[in-house]
């Protein structure tokens, strides 16, 4: 019997073949991914029409292919402020959905995001050193430096409490991370009320709180090569993640090594965060409400979920930033109060439906 | 494919369960394993899957010590259907039974036709065919313990394990769990705990008390000293429960 062909009657709880509309599905966020970015480089207090923006891309890749329309003025405003920050967005977006999705099956919890295992709370601390202090504080570290060493120390920190002969259990890996989550916040509190001035308490804010705005070519390099490798890792073990999500014993009994594969997602998705959160800060519910929504479009295996989790994510993410910078312009609102009034609603609508 | 478990020994936070069992399943045969709550009989069943390390005592599968063969190479010849509930995540019944395929897959091996087509027949052989594409969630308790014994199917090995298969299962879908268990004709090793259906389904039946093997065969006097009841044949029982109650 095929299963393309079988006739099945939709009982409830039937989905219609995911395989055909999985292909679809890729291919209508491939191109939603496109049409947000070409979007985001547009819009801004310096209009740019679509055409030209997409002139300077193609005169930037290739250059002479096209005859110039624009200013000079608008293609730095495009090629040297927009263009990052759009990239950015996607790389960032993609990557706290992906670790969402990879979390929420290592510790077996549905709400679980990118910031519970208190790595995004040691890279604020790491950037709140040094926004209050100065670089000096941290021996010359940069802003992203400082916050991706953070993120290492809480690495570092949450398996040392986390970890029994060698072995990480999901429980403890919540708690250890939470408990130092708020050990983190506490100090870093502390350090911004002793701050002298308010100015730099109010950016402090703003970083926590997420932003994009910093964004430069030079800073892409490193978070896109770590998001490409780390997904690729986890799209190769689909069905280890498969399995693990389905509990610890049942990993076992399908020739999963559980403790090796869980160490290596901790390392991996930790890491991930901690490049992302020095670059942007912790933007919230992304990683939260993202792979919900992928799960509901393309079923729970992971190799499908993977892949729309994170164009998902960088779709979602490139809108939600296009919003932050256009709905009080010129102020830009802090990411996080964008994808809280998209996400709460959602998270509500999830929990009800769980319910 | 034989296990054999030679002084096997387990503990679990510093509290010894399983202290020097002794126990061979042979091939083809149905072994059962039942024993009051706490002797003992899922930890045994654990460690002979490696989700719990042996303190003490070996356990070899078809000859091989279990602990030194490569995780994927034991999963090949040992399938679990035990009680832990994949439902956390909404995976369909053709995921949970596709996970069946996870230890004969390198990490980039896409699924195969092949892969598809066994999913289809395992879940045929468990008179679940028309089930592939509904939610593991939303099924029954014994649905979805026929859906584990597809994954088994699927997973290809020798050996089956089963814990408690039957334990939160109405009567008939206890019956036919275990008639299903019969019928495919795998070796298996299954902690049960009605001790009628370890008589009427097993040919060889291990006693388990206080994390000891305590006999091989289920006798009237070993019922009475480990479960502390009094065996009566059936026919005996309905007799006497007729002179009680006319």
């Amino acid at each position: 019997m095929s299963l393309e062909t079988s006739q099945v009657t939709r009982a409830p709880g039937v989905r219609p073949s995911a395989r055909g509309r999985f292909t679809i599905l890729v291919i209508v966020l491939v191109v939603a991914v496109v049409a947000a970015t070409w979007l985001a480089v547009s819009i801004g207090a310096v209009h740019v029409g679509l055409a030209q923006c997409g002139g300077i891309v193609a005169d930037h890749l290739v250059p002479g292919l096209v005859t110039r329309t624009w200013t000079p003025v608008q293609e730095q405003i495009v090629w040297d402020y927009r263009l990052p920050r759009a990239v950015l967005a996607l790389l960032v977006g993609a990557g706290l959905a992906v670790v969402g999705a990879v979390l929420q099956a290592l510790v077996r919890n549905p709400l679980a995001d990118p910031f519970l295992l208190g790595v995004s709370s040691g890279a604020s601390l790491g950037a709140v050193i040094v926004f209050v202090l100065g670089t000096s504080a941290l021996g010359g570290l940069s802003l992203s430096a400082a916050a991706f060493a953070g993120a290492l120390v809480a690495l570092v920190l949450v398996y040392v409490l986390a970890q029994r002969s060698g072995r990480l259990t999901p429980a403890r890996l919540v708690l250890a991370g939470v408990a130092l989550a708020y050990l983190f916040q506490a100090v870093y509190s502390f350090v911004l009320q002793q701050a002298q001035s308010g100015r730099a308490a109010q950016q402090v804010l703003f970083w926590l709180l997420g932003s994009l705005g910093g964004a430069r070519w030079d800073m892409l390099p490193i978070p896109a090569i770590v998001l490409v490798a780390g997904v690729a890792y986890l799209l190769a073990q689909h069905r280890p993640l498969n399995a693990l999500a389905a509990g610890e014993d049942t990993a076992t009994s399908l020739g999963v090594p559980v403790a090796r594969f869980r160490l290596q997602l901790f390392v991996l998705t930790s890491l991930l965060v901690g490049v992302l959160v020095a670059t942007s800060g912790a933007i919230a519910f992304v990683g939260l409400i993202v792979p919900h929504a992928a799960r509901l479009l393309a079923g729970a295996d992971h190799r499908r979920v993977l892949p729309v989790t994170a164009l998902l994510g960088a779709a979602f993410l490139q809108l939600v930033d296009i919003a932050a910078r256009t709905v009080n312009a010129p102020q830009e609102l802090a990411l996080s109060i964008v994808t809280a009034v998209f996400g709460v609603p959602f998270f509500l609508w999830l929990l009800r439906r769980r319910a | 494919m034989r296990l054999v478990l030679d002084g096997l020994a387990v503990t679990l936070d510093g509290r010894s369960i399983v202290r020097g069992a002794d126990l061979v399943v042979e091939p083809g045969e149905l072994t059962g394993l039942v024993g009051p709550n706490g002797s003992g009989k899922s930890t045994l069943i654990r460690a002979a899957y490696r989700a719990l390390r042996p303190a003490a005592g070996l356990i070899t599968v078809g000859g091989d010590d279990l602990v030194r063969l490569p995780p994927r190479e034991s999963a090949r010849r040992i399938a679990v259907v035990a009680q832990e509930n994949p439902a956390e995540l909404d995976f369909t019944v053709e995921d949970v039974v596709l996970m069946g395929r996870t230890p004969h897959k390198r990490p980039l091996s896409r699924t195969t036709a092949e892969d598809l087509h066994r999913c289809a027949e395992s879940l045929e052989r468990v008179d679940l065919g028309h089930a592939a594409r509904r939610s593991y969630a939303t099924l029954s308790g014994g649905e979805k313990q026929r859906v584990l014994i597809a994954r088994a199917l699927v997973q290809g090995s020798r050996l089956l394990l089963l814990d408690e298969p039957t334990t939160h299962l109405d009567i008939r879908h206890q019956l036919d769990v275990l008639h299903l268990v019969r019928e495919l004709g795998i070796t298996a090793l299954a902690a049960l705990h009605d001790l009628n259906q370890a008589t009427e389904f097993c040919d060889r039946i291990y006693v388990m008390d206080g994390g000891r093997i305590v006999a091989d065969a289920l006798t009237p006097e070993v019922i009475t000293r480990v479960f502390g009841v009094r065996a009566v044949p059936r026919t005996q029982y309905a007799f006497e429960r007729l002179k009680e109650d006319p």
